[in-house]
């Protein structure tokens, strides 16, 4: 399938490492679900699905902590104040009380970030099949900045900006840094199976998570 | 790559002897009595104090622990009187009749056809125990609520340590059913456990310990998946990762420092004394052993010189530092560095140079650790009162080498301000700042050369000090008392002021010792003639120049004493 670039950055990442989500620390490079998330912000159609290939790691991996207000609790699904009973019409109110579930969590977080995603869509079914159409629309819509909402870095607050790539992907500033093991790491999820996550087992290699191998479906 | 690392250092532990790390399905636990029972299952003689004279619980190897939160779980052949007697302080009658059923229930589901003399005896002990009958105890009000476990009369050891014991307990393990799923740190498919144990002495956490991976409530839950389904670690890794770092974190560990509320602990992929060299740099535990203290010491000196001890092993070797700091029920993550032991040599000694300084007393350290630095920077030179985010910044800037966090220079500055007190630690951290951070060049003593505006004020403020000194002697309000801050932030307004109120100090000085006078004079003129004369004494100073002030100040008042000293050798 044809291929995309984008170049995306921001002042700060938090690829949240699932053992670790609830005082948050973050993997050291963004991770293919995050790389795809970002793709869908900017366009997405269910006759397509973007694969990402490749992530380049434009600048040195650092870190940051900070503490944010976060809450506690979630607004319930089910029940009789949850989200199914308001919209079945229910009147219970639904709401969530900020004041009382307020909890203070620290976050490990990586600091001024940069990268570029080299990724393909494959389509979903036989309908809707025009590699051009899709191709141009995503071009064009990373060029003029439209979005259908704000890509981010990881966390909602850490917006991504972003920019196709003109030409050749430049150098990465880790290129001349000696191959990395980043241990296992999130690959996606598959909504399919009761959300089962996978996990592969990516090396940064002159400053490139190649995102296609070793991905293991647990 | 946290857990992955912690559970290699486990494998490590497990391979040494030395080490005493428990193997899979043991723990480490407090336990403060010790049972007696003999071949009958009769308790006999007195329960034995395992307390030391602090009373603070021995550390022992015993099965489990299982991770207890609200419910009941019980140990097995030890754990506290509720579970082992069924009598307890708490005043709930009927949970403690539950514990007790649930230990009777563990310790037979365990030893279930087990042929030996401890087991029959532990067994018949539980059979016919009375809870009624624990108060009769000796010393049952010391006994009560604290962890126990049992010894066989006239044998060596206590009973779960009885090689029968901890073979019924392992196969016990293997038994337990539960989910699997692909672990994450060794990436083959395990049974997963729901919750891991916690982890000790992480200083503001709870006392019975914390958890570094928990998802203790709804908004951690994602995808319907409960506790650690979230985040699938296998059983064995679990165990590997609390384990080792409960190790590091043991009461007297060379490899943790206490900086703040921050705990940090070291270790590398070999054995050494690298480990404990850095944790005393940081400031951490002093060794016992009076040779390795001499050597470390050594070893510091080294370090800051910038060569690298041959005694620390090959400067390849990878080495991981870990910040903890507590929040709520859980401990969070400060930071997390991997980097090689020559890299962490090269970085502290980066650092002590940078603060290297004239000390104004022998007693201050040569070496301060980071602690001792955030403490001067803490309101009342309280430690309780030093910013959490600025402790992590501070080591994280020291062992990689990087700027320092840029609000170091301001906290310095403000307190400085606030208490008027130039001390040489704040200064050596001023010094360092101002060297890492904006590139300059500061020599360790006065540089009369130095044409820096801030660095000219900041000597022409020490002699103007000195010259009310010796004018007014015990004066009630100093110029350093009504002038400091003002002269540091706005020069321009008041130095005008006190030079004027200077010259008042040098024409009475000229009654008394006309030399000193002039000498006094002649130094004034020279640090006014270095300030550029077009600009003159600028309305204000940025805070890096306030820096420079700080330390023209403290070097030049450093010389003045340097001086007396020789005077009174001659």
């Amino acid at each position: 399938m044809a291929g995309i670039q984008l170049r995306v950055w921001g002042d700060y990442a938090c690829f949240t490492r699932p053992e670790m989500k609830v005082e948050r620390v973050s993997y050291d490079v963004m991770t293919p679900s995050a790389a795809r998330g970002i793709l869908e912000a900017i366009y997405w159609k269910p006759a397509i699905r973007w694969g990402i290939d490749r992530i380049h790691v434009m600048k040195p991996i650092r870190f940051d902590n900070v503490r944010r207000n976060e809450v506690a609790g979630k607004v319930p699904v089910g029940g009789s104040g949850g989200v199914n009973a308001a919209m079945k019409g229910g009147n219970a109110p639904l709401r969530l009380y900020v004041e009382e579930s307020r909890q203070q969590r620290a976050a490990m977080v990586l600091r001024d970030v940069e990268y570029v995603i080299e990724a393909h869509f494959d389509y979903t079914s036989a309908e809707d099949r025009n590699d051009g159409k899709h191709l141009d629309m995503f071009n064009r819509r990373a060029k003029k900045g439209q979005c259908f909402h704000r890509p981010y870095l990881g966390c909602r607050e850490f917006a991504a900006h972003f920019e196709p790539v003109k030409g050749d992907i430049p150098v990465s500033e880790l290129a001349g840094d000696a191959p990395r093991d980043l241990g296992w790491m999130l690959y996606d999820i598959n909504y399919a199976a009761d959300m089962t996550p996978f996990f592969f087992r990516p090396t940064l290699e002159k400053g490139i998570v190649d995102c296609r191998k070793g991905v293991v479906a647990a | 790559m946290i857990l992955h690392a912690l559970n290699q250092y486990y494998k490590r532990l497990s391979d040494d002897p030395k080490a005493n790390v428990p193997e899979f399905g043991f723990g480490k636990q407090g336990v403060h009595f010790c049972l007696q029972l003999d071949r009958e299952g009769k308790m006999v003689g007195r329960p034995l104090d395992l307390r030391d004279e602090k009373g603070k619980p021995r550390r022992i190897e015993v099965p489990g622990p299982v991770g207890r939160s609200v419910g009941i779980k019980s140990n097995f052949a030890w754990d506290n009187t509720g579970y082992v007697l069924g009598a307890d302080d708490k005043g709930k009658p009927e949970r403690t009749a539950q514990t007790h059923q649930a230990f009777k229930a563990e310790a037979a589901a365990v030893l279930d056809g087990v042929d030996d003399a401890g087991a029959r005896a532990f067994l018949a002990f539980l059979n016919g125990w009375e809870p009624e009958l624990a108060e009769t105890l000796p010393d049952w009000e010391e006994i009560i609520g604290q962890n126990i476990v049992f010894q066989l009369d006239g044998e060596p050891g206590f009973l779960h340590d009885r090689p029968a014991f901890r073979e019924a307990w392992i196969r016990h393990q293997a038994v337990g059913e539960s989910e699997t799923g692909m672990c994450l740190v060794t990436g083959e498919n395990a049974p997963i456990p729901p919750i891991h144990a916690k982890i000790k002495g992480v200083p503001g956490a709870q006392t019975s310990g914390a958890s570094l991976v928990s998802f203790n409530f709804d908004a951690a839950v994602s995808y319907g998946k409960k506790q650690n389904h979230n985040a699938p670690v296998s059983e064995r890794a679990a165990f590997a990762y609390t384990t080792a770092l409960n190790h590091l974190l043991a009461p007297g560990s060379l490899r943790k420092v206490q900086v703040g509320d921050t705990t940090v602990v070291f270790w590398s992929d070999a054995p050494g004394e690298a480990e404990a060299l850095f944790g005393s740099g940081m400031g951490g535990k002093k060794a016992e052993d009076d040779g390795l203290v001499k050597r470390l010491e050594g070893y510091l000196a080294d370090i800051a010189k910038g060569r690298f001890p041959d005694a620390l092993g090959s400067a390849d070797t990878p080495f991981y530092v870990l910040g903890l700091s507590p929040n709520a029920a859980r401990i969070s993550v400060r930071f997390w560095h991997v980097g090689t032991v020559g890299g962490m040599a090269e970085n502290l000694g980066r650092h002590y140079r940078a603060l290297a300084m004239k000390r104004r007393f022998d007693s201050e350290p040569e070496y301060p650790s980071p602690w001792q630095l955030l403490r001067e920077l803490a309101p009342q030179r309280d430690s309780k009162n030093i910013s959490p985010l600025l402790g992590g910044q501070l080591i994280r800037a020291i062992l990689q080498g990087q700027p320092y966090p840029q609000t170091l220079l301001a906290s310095a500055l403000g307190r400085i301000r606030a208490d008027k007190d130039v001390t040489y630690l704040r200064t050596a951290l001023i010094k360092a700042f101002l060297v890492r951070n904006s590139n300059q060049e500061i020599h360790m003593t006065l540089d009369t050369e130095n044409r820096d505006i801030g660095y000219r004020l900041g000597r022409l403020f020490a002699v103007v000090e000195r010259i009310q000194e010796e004018a007014v002697p015990g004066a009630n309000a100093t110029v350093r008392d009504r002038f400091f801050s003002s002269a540091t932030a706005t020069p321009g307004r008041s130095f005008p002021i006190i030079l004027k109120n200077a010259q008042h100090g040098l024409a009475k000085i000229r009654k008394e010792k006309p030399g000193w006078a002039v000498t006094l004079e002649k130094k004034i003129q020279d640090i006014v003639t270095g300030i550029d004369a077009a600009t003159g004494f600028p309305s204000s100073l940025t805070t890096e120049k306030q820096g420079m002030f700080i330390l023209g100040y403290y070097q030049q008042r450093q010389d003045f004493f340097t001086k007396k000293d020789d005077k009174s050798e001659d």
